[in-house]
């Protein structure tokens, strides 16, 4: 099974940030992580990104990145650079007869310039993510300015999913009931569970609209376009600091960039 | 009354109805949600947000409320419930009775002139049940607002209401004082006391169905049933009741073949059920599940009973023939070609029980089958149930609805705790489930906790 990063509840440095302050640093972070063209930065990336995880996350990213896809992942994109680059000093010829291959200092670094890009970009996601509560995030959008609307589009998802997971249990179970397998059927499997199980989750899923809607309306849904948010909005010493750093990384890379 | 029609769902409406003296018509939703609120059956689906206070807090911060107006507004709605503890925690973590405390509570937010609970407690066990009674009780001791609670049995809670109304048909039948209207109500429905256990003979039947040896079952390393025996025999009604997370689906999908215990033996008309796939325990066993939308296959009424025999390879004409049978005895056949989608509430119920027949299992489980059905349907579905037990059947019924299972059961199970606690005949489980004191769990007029007017 693939070990997937999702939502860890906790209450380390990194839970207690922000949604928004802990947004704009990854969004810069990534560019850092895009711009720097160094393996020895890049490597001093994964490190330090580690590090926060074990000291200030919630400690899932390691067991994530030894997991099998991830490595193969990995594996594949330092791979493909070490083989198909042909520029730079020759180190070993494949001794194979066709296709000539070669492989190179160049392409050696630029492998491993790659792959650890693939593992930072990922990883700085990954801690955000394992550590920011998506209700929370949604909220700190809204507050920041998306319409409200789409805000509650994405934390009715985060409500019903659950219970449509439950509710699709029991459609398998009463399919079983009345005989159905199936994983019985060839060719046209996909198109009997999409019949007999997506259906009925449809049906039951557009009651469950229903109700909502008059639930919703009834307490003026909709009713302007804005609403007040009461869900505490923390912007912490930690944050400011965070902030701080973000936008002195962002001129930092800005000037760099100019000076080329 | 609450605003929906005309203003979100479309028909003719002619007349007008006025709420402290002003006509619906004339104001806009929003300002109609101040004033009437709508609780309605299923409380899962009403709630809209992941925490309580966020969900309390939602309908004022629709209308743009200045933040303290919003936690003042939060804190006594949840007082009013009595559910001032559950401030913080998820929706997902509540029970059913909790939920619809807080659907109640975000309602009250609102600042309504009345409330309206449409079935409020028809999907909770009595416990659950018992809490939400609770908080419209305290409602009422306050006398701030209206509160109009649509119900098909009322029993449990006449005691809280001053006022009954009676509708027919589309009209107002009765409406006076509790009391009064009770007992005529009841004189025109024909509604006769039928005492508890007069049933007893067919549990003189033999031949045994189910036989189940200490069965264990476990989720993620905890046990949720701790070595459970039990045996059923032809004919028998079982009624099994207990408050939720008691095990009692837990022990029926092992019936069923869906969950494998851990540790034990089923045995199925002298089978090991261990032995069997799903597909062969289904031939034996039959399986209504709680919601009519999750069982619900084809697209015409024919096809859907046919269904079962179709999957378990029975020749065409033969179950055409048993489809058309079950379809006849449930008086359903005029709708063979229908969409089983159109049907009404009532008769997709039927249809989900109808549809279980054809392939003949012996033993038939019954998930909750009179959630939001009315008297004459629950009426229709006891006949049929009372049928199928006397053609031999074994049922199990797991129902909220108490007072059911002691009128038409032969036997109460009851569950508590992953356990089977008491397994008797309804009168002597009305003095044991009073010694263990679960009195939501006897008969309204067996339970001295709520006497009746």
């Amino acid at each position: 099974m693939v070990k997937s990063i999702r939502y860890v509840k906790g209450d380390s440095a990194l839970h207690r940030l922000n949604p928004m302050s802990k947004l704009c640093a990854v969004a810069v972070c990534t560019i850092g992580i895009f711009v720097v063209r160094s393996v020895a930065l890049q490597a001093l990336g994964l490190v330090l990104i580690l590090a926060t995880d074990s000291r200030l996350g919630s400690r899932r990213l390691l067991p994530f990145l030894s997991s099998r896809y991830v490595l193969m992942l990995a594996s594949t994109i330092l791979l493909m650079q070490v083989l198909f680059t042909p520029s730079g000093a020759v180190l070993w010829n494949v001794p194979i007869p066709w296709p000539p291959i070669s492989i190179t200092d160049a392409g050696l670094i630029k492998g491993i310039l790659l792959t650890l890009r693939f593992m930072n970009v990922v990883l700085t996601g990954g801690l955000f993510v394992s550590t920011t509560e998506p209700a929370a995030l949604v909220h700190a959008l809204m507050r920041a300015g998306v319409p409200y609307r789409y805000g509650y589009m994405i934390l009715l998802m985060l409500r019903f999913i659950p219970l449509f997971e439950e509710e699709m249990t029991v459609i398998r179970n009463a399919q079983k009931m009345r005989g159905l397998q199936l994983d019985k059927g060839g060719p046209l499997k996909l198109v009997r569970s999409i019949r007999y199980t997506v259906l009925p989750l449809v049906v039951s899923a557009l009651s469950r609209a229903d109700a909502l809607e008059i639930s919703m309306e009834g307490r003026a849904f909709g009713y302007k376009d804005t609403r007040t948010f009461l869900t505490a909005q923390r912007f912490s010493l930690l944050d400011r600091a965070l902030m701080a750093t973000t936008l002195a990384a962002l001129i930092f890379m800005i000037t760099g960039a100019c000076m080329h | 009354m609450s605003g929906h029609i005309p203003h979100v769902i479309q028909g003719n409406l002619s007349g007008e109805i006025f709420i402290q003296g002003i006509s619906s018509k004339t104001r806009d939703l929003s300002c109609l949600a101040a004033q009437t609120a709508l609780c309605q059956q299923d409380p899962e689906s009403q709630l809209c947000t992941l925490s309580v206070g966020e969900e309390v807090a939602f309908g004022p911060e629709n209308l743009v409320l200045p933040a303290h107006e919003v936690i003042c507004r939060l804190q006594a709605a949840l007082v009013a419930v009595k559910a001032t503890h559950l401030k913080d925690r998820a929706i997902s973590e509540l029970s059913g009775g909790e939920k619809q405390r807080v659907a109640i509570a975000s309602m009250l937010a609102m600042r309504p002139d009345i409330l309206i609970l449409d079935e409020p407690t028809s999907s909770l066990d009595p416990d659950s049940a018992d809490e939400v009674f609770s908080a419209i009780e305290s409602l009422r001791r306050r006398r701030e607002i209206t509160v109009i609670v649509v119900e098909h049995r009322y029993d449990r809670l006449l005691r809280l209401a001053d006022r009954m109304i009676v509708m027919k048909n589309g009209a107002i039948e009765m409406d006076g004082r509790r009391g009064e209207i009770h007992s005529r109500y009841r004189a025109a429905m024909a509604i006769r006391d039928r005492t508890p256990g007069t049933k007893l003979s067919a549990t003189l039947k033999r031949d045994v169905t189910v036989d189940v040896r200490e069965i264990r079952f476990s989720y993620n390393d905890t046990e949720v049933l701790h070595n459970v025996s039990f045996s059923a025999r032809k004919g028998e009604r079982i009624g099994i009741i207990g408050p939720n997370g008691s095990g009692k689906t837990t022990f029926l999908n092992c019936l069923a073949g869906l969950c494998r215990p851990s540790a034990g033996v089923i045995r199925i008309n002298g089978t090991d059920a261990g032995t069997l796939r799903v597909s062969e325990i289904a031939r034996h066993v039959g399986y209504v599940f709680q919601n009519p939308n999750h069982q619900i296959f084809e697209d015409t009424v024919f096809d859907e009973v046919v269904f079962a025999c179709n999957n378990f390879g029975v020749n065409r004409e033969a179950s055409r023939r048993l489809a058309m049978r079950a379809l006849d005895g449930y008086g359903l056949s005029r709708y063979a070609a229908c969409n089983p989608l159109t049907l009404s509430h009532g008769e997709k119920r039927r249809l989900n029980v109808c549809s279980n027949l054809p392939h003949d299992p012996g033993i038939l489980i019954l998930d909750e089958p009179f959630i939001g059905q009315d008297m004459r349907n629950t009426e229709m579905i006891t006949e049929d149930l009372e049928r199928l037990a006397s053609a031999g059947k074994t049922l199990f019924i797991v129902s909220h609805d108490i007072d059911w299972v002691f009128r038409h059961c032969d036997r109460i199970v009851y569950f508590n705790k992953g356990a089977i606690e008491i397994d008797e005949d309804p009168l002597r489980a009305i003095h044991r489930i009073r010694d263990i004191g679960a009195l939501n769990f006897l008969p309204a007029t067996y339970g001295q906790k709520h006497p009746v007017c």
